[in-house]
Formats: C-alpha cells, structure tokens, sequence
C-alpha cells in the first residue's frame, strides 16, 4: 500500500461518521420527500406510491400562486430589513467597538439559547394590546388608545428581524474583521473622505459577508412557520405555513411533499446563484 | 421462606425496572378535554405509565394516524373525524365487553348517528361550536355570527384556525347549513370569509380563551369547553350559540388499529366512564358530560351554566357536522384562497 493510497483511506475513515449522518439524515429524508411527492393521493389522505405529476400540476394551480409571491415578498422584505439594522451593527462590533467587541457579540447571541418559540411568545407579550410597549406608551400619555401591534405585517417583520438578526451579523462582523486597516489608513492619506472610504475600500470588501447575511435570512425565510402565525395571527400564510397545512390540516402529503421539493428547489438555485457571484467577486479581487 | 420471598421481590422488581411488566399507554386528546388529573388519578389507580399529548385539530390527529406507526393507544375524535377514520380503516372495532361501565351513558348518546352500534368509538363530552366576546368592549349583547364581521370590531376579532369550523360561521352567516356538500354555498361561504380578513385580528383555535380573557379580543369563535374554562376567573366573558345555529359536536374514545396497548386503552375508556371520575373530568374540563349519573353529581354552578348546558331549543338548532365525503376539497381549496387572500 503506497502512502497516498493510506492517506486516502484514513480520510475516508475519518469522514465516514459526517458521511454516513449526512446520508442518513439528509440524503435519504430528501430522497423520501422526493418520492412522496410524486405518489398519488385519495380523498380520506392516503398516499400511493406510483409516478404521477398531479401535484405539481395541482400545485400550480392559481390558488397556491399567491402563496410563492407572499414568500419571495416576505423573504425580501426581511432580508433588506435584516441588512439595514444589522450592518451598522456589524460595522460598530468589527471596526469600533474596541475591547468590548467581545462582550457585544456574546450579548447578541445569548438570547438564542432560549427556544424560538418561547422569544416569540415573549414578543406577544411585548406587543399585546395590555402588553409592556402599549402600556409604557399609554403610561407616558403618549397614546389614548393602545396600538393595535400583534395581527399586522409590521409585527411579522419585528419578528423576522429579530430572528434574523444574528445570522445577518455574524458573517458581515467576519467579513469587517477581517479587514486590512492599513487599506483604510491609505485612504485617508491620499485624501478621501470617510464616506468617500467607506463606500470605496470598507463596503467593497464586506461584500461576501454582506452576499453571505442575505443568504442566511433569505432561504431560511422562507420556510419560517411560527412567526406569520404567533406575531401576524396567521392571516398571510407562505410556504413554511403551507407545507403545514398540506400535510397537517389536508393530510395531502403528496401535494405538501411537492412543496418542500419546490421550496427546496428554489433554496438550491438560490445557494448556487450565491456561489457563482462569490468566485466572481474573489476572482476580481485577486 | 424469607429468602424466598424476598427473591421473588427482587426478580419482580428486575422485572419492574426492565419494562417487561410496567403497562403503558399512549392517549392522544383534545386540548384542553381531559384534565392532568385524571391522567394522573389514573395512573395512579393502575400503576399504568400514561403518555398524554394533546392536539387542536382533529385533522392533524388524523394526519399523524394515517402517516402511519403513530404510537398512541387511544384517540379523541369528533363525531365526523370517526366516520373518516373508519372508512380508512385506521380504528379498531370496539369489544364492548370490555367496557363494562358502557351502560352509564346517557340516552341520547347509546345510539349515534355517526357511528351505529358504538362500533367505533364511545362519547366522552359533548359541546358547541358558537362565539365568546369580552362586556368590556362588545357593549350590546350580540346573537349572531354577524358580529364577526363588524367593522367596529376590526382587528379584535378572532376565527378558529380550523378549516371546518370557520365554515360553520361563513356558511351560516349566508343561511347555509354547516357541512354542507353544496359546491355554490361552498364556494359562497369562501367569499364571506375573504372579505372577513378586513376586520380579523388573526386566526387562533389554541389560545382563543386567553385572547377574549385578556381583551386583546373583542371577539372570538370557540369551542365552548376553552371558552367556559376562562368564564370561570373572568365573568366578562360570555359565550353564544348564535341565532343562525352554530354547530353540535360529540367527542369520544377510539382505538387505533395500531394501538400496542389495548388492554390499558380499553380500561382508561372504562375508567373514564365511571360517574364519580365523569364528573370530575366534566367539571375541570367544564365540558357537558354524556353520563346521566356524573351530571347528577356536577355542581350547580356546571349544569345551569348555559355555555356549557345550552337551552334546548338552542341545541335543536345546531347543525351536527358528518363527514362531507368527496366535497372535503372544495373546503379545502376554499380554505386556502381564504388563507391566502390579503
């Protein structure tokens, strides 16, 4: 046995635990998802397994429409929120914050140790009619009547903010931090403005962060479930809330399948339009 | 002779510890139905480990049922979910000699139209379909589903989360009967609910008691057990069986053909069923019982509250909701449209 045939084996080796999970649990509930998809349905929710393309078909029918817009909306809308608080943020921790910088990231994501549903519940709390904002307000003789806050679009995107939040922190703050002061220093001494060095050296080069942070919220928002339901009191179902619906509420798993494998579809394209525009932007650079 | 027995202990706790002898079972109910405490009285009667999850549809009762190997022992289906449910094959048929304490129920109950002979499953509580509101802010008393249409109330009115049940208000609000298998009505009630989005606060058929308690709702549709379970430390809350008829519903016991544990199930049926502990589960749960002997030993503060025991001729006026058969898609394509209308 040659040394680079050992080598080889002892990767394979060393990766058969990561291997054998990923198929486990990813290759093959995909897989079963696939298959589901395209099984046939009867009335009282059975599903037979067999070729057929009647939930696609069904799926693009004009009622499930309105549902993709909604999603791509919502998972836009949440997204440019999510990069308009977070890179100040990002920029404050990376490139200002000195010794505490540490302290701040730690603050950020402390609160993501407590379930997800429990924050949201929190934010119900928050949000209530006889809830902390509405009362504070009311107290301050800011208001007469209290805000109606929990039940409208605002409210969901409170909700997918803060969410979303860290996930759009956490890659521009890498992207930031790794920055080259020297570059900046250079700037400033042939005369450019801070603003004028921000948008020509800093913002540049935190571009695969920032591409990174849309990424982390856009395919995840997608497929949120809770949010649209606790904080917008399920008026504006997407797609997380219709693959519920299919398989829980209409017991239609071949049509709820159709959605995933669509939704996950969607996620693919997206995650390789990411890519492409990331080697372009790294082959540029160098 | 002492070593005897004390091995006979120690091999009947190995066995104990094992799980080889330790009975179990798996229930799956109604949130809501079946108080703790009768779980846990009955656990401890029997020595039987109890599994109690709850859920707040029949539809994701009988999606996690048909997907297959579910685990649970013992379901709580509603009158049309047991007809679907046993035209799928998914329900056991019921010895009835092992329920003993079947006789305690009451008339109306020994013979239903959804499930002849008892084949199937065995009444548990009986209740309403109607709407709660909050004195403080519903100043006039309403008596019709109207209400949940009224602008004033935009944004504080809440609809059950729940597909058929929110037909229920859109098809009697246009003077349709509930389960209908008309597709027009259908189709007509569909409308009705799009234009309610304007003045909904959300759709909640978890929490609706709370929302109507707090005032973050004026009004809700409900069930009536959740309702009269917040009317008890919040009298403001008063809950309707509107004038249009609102809906009737029958909730029982059933086996699932996969069910492990049917000796234990079938002995929770029976427990339940005893007067003393129907009683107690009705009035914690607060909920009309079906066994004559527990109504008999509720308090009064239970049997003369009219959102628990309405009025007779309100009950003749409810709709009773079987299964709608092929017309199950045309709720649910309505149903989808109304969700996703903005």
């Amino acid at each position: 046995m040659t040394a680079a045939r050992r080598g080889n084996l002892m990767t394979l080796a060393l990766l058969a635990p990561s291997l054998l999970s990923a198929v486990l649990l990813l290759v093959i509930p995909i897989l079963i998802v696939i298959a589901f998809s395209f099984a046939e349905q009867d009335t009282y929710g059975g599903a037979r397994f067999g070729f057929t393309l009647t939930s696609y078909r069904e799926l693009f029918q004009t009622i499930y429409l309105p549902i993709f817009t909604n999603s791509l909306q919502l998972a836009a809308v949440s997204t440019i929120v999510c990069l308009l608080v977070g890179y100040p943020i990002a920029y404050f921790i990376a490139l200002r914050a000195g010794r505490y910088a540490g302290l701040l990231l730690a603050l950020l994501l402390i609160p993501f140790w407590i379930d997800f549903i429990v924050r949201m519940s929190a934010w119900m709390v928050l949000l209530g009619r006889g809830g902390t904002i509405n009362s504070a307000l009311l107290g301050l003789g800011l208001i007469e009547q209290p805000i109606r806050m929990i039940g409208t679009y605002p409210a969901v995107l409170v909700g997918m903010l803060y969410a979303f939040l860290p996930t759009t922190v956490l890659p521009i703050h890498a992207a930031l931090n790794g920055l080259d002061k020297r570059l900046l220093e250079a700037a400033d001494d042939l005369g450019a403005t801070p603003l004028q060095s921000f948008w020509r050296v800093t913002f540049p080069l935190s571009l695969p962060g920032v591409m990174a942070a849309i990424l982390f919220v856009f395919v995840p928002a997608m497929g949120v479930y809770a949010i649209p339901v606790l904080l917008g009191g399920g008026k504006s179902i997407i797609l997380g809330n219709l693959i519920v619906q299919l398989f829980l509420d209409f017991r239609n798993i071949p049509l709820g399948a159709a959605v995933s494998v669509v939704l996950l579809a969607i996620s693919s394209v997206i995650i390789v339009c990411y890519m492409r525009v990331l080697r372009s932007v790294e082959e540029a650079r160098t | 002779m002492k070593n005897w027995r004390s091995l006979l202990t120690s091999v009947s706790l190995i066995a104990f510890a094992s799980g080889a002898s330790a009975a179990e079972l798996n229930i799956y109910a109604w949130s809501g139905e079946v108080p703790q405490e009768i779980v846990d009285d009955f656990a401890k009667e029997t020595g039987i480990t109890v599994t109690f999850d709850t859920y707040d549809s029949n539809e994701t009762m009988m999606a996690k049922l048909s997907a297959g190997a579910s685990g649970y022992d013992l379901i709580e289906p509603s009158q049309y979910t047991v007809q679907v449910l046993a035209k799928q094959g998914l329900l056991q048929e019921l010895d009835h000699a092992k329920i003993p304490n079947l006789g305690n129920l009451g008339a109306p109950f020994k013979e239903v139209s959804y499930d002849p002979g008892q084949k199937w499953s065995v009444p548990y509580i009986w209740g309403t379909t109607g709407f709660a509101y909050n004195e403080d802010c519903v100043k006039t008393p309403p008596t019709s589903w109207k209400v949940l249409w009224d602008p004033q109330y935009e944004g504080r009115i809440y609809m059950l989360d729940n597909m058929l049940a929110a037909y229920i208000a859109g098809l009697q609000v246009n003077g349709f009967k509930a389960g209908t298998t008309t597709p027009a009505e259908i189709e007509k009630a569909t409308q009705s609910l799009i234009e309610q989005k304007k003045v909904l606060g959300g759709y909640n058929s978890t929490n609706f008691g709370d929302l109507v308690a707090s005032g973050e709702a004026c009004i809700v549709q409900g069930w009536n057990g959740n309702i009269a379970q917040v009317m008890a430390t919040n009298p403001k809350v008063k809950y309707v069986v509107p004038d249009e008829g609102g809906s009737m519903w029958i909730d029982g016991f059933a086996i699932p053909k996969s069910a492990k544990n049917v000796e234990e199930a079938y002995r929770f049926i029976d427990y339940i069923m005893r007067p003393e502990v129907a009683a107690k589960a009705a009035n914690l749960s607060k909920s009309a019982t079906v066994i004559d002997k527990a109504k008999a030993l509720l308090p009064k503060e239970v049997v003369e509250n009219t959102a628990i025991y309405p009025p007779e001729d309100k009950l003749m006026k409810a709709d009773f909701i079987l299964d709608v058969g092929d017309a199950t898609k045309l709720y649910q394509d309505g149903w989808t449209k109304v969700k996703t209308a903005q």
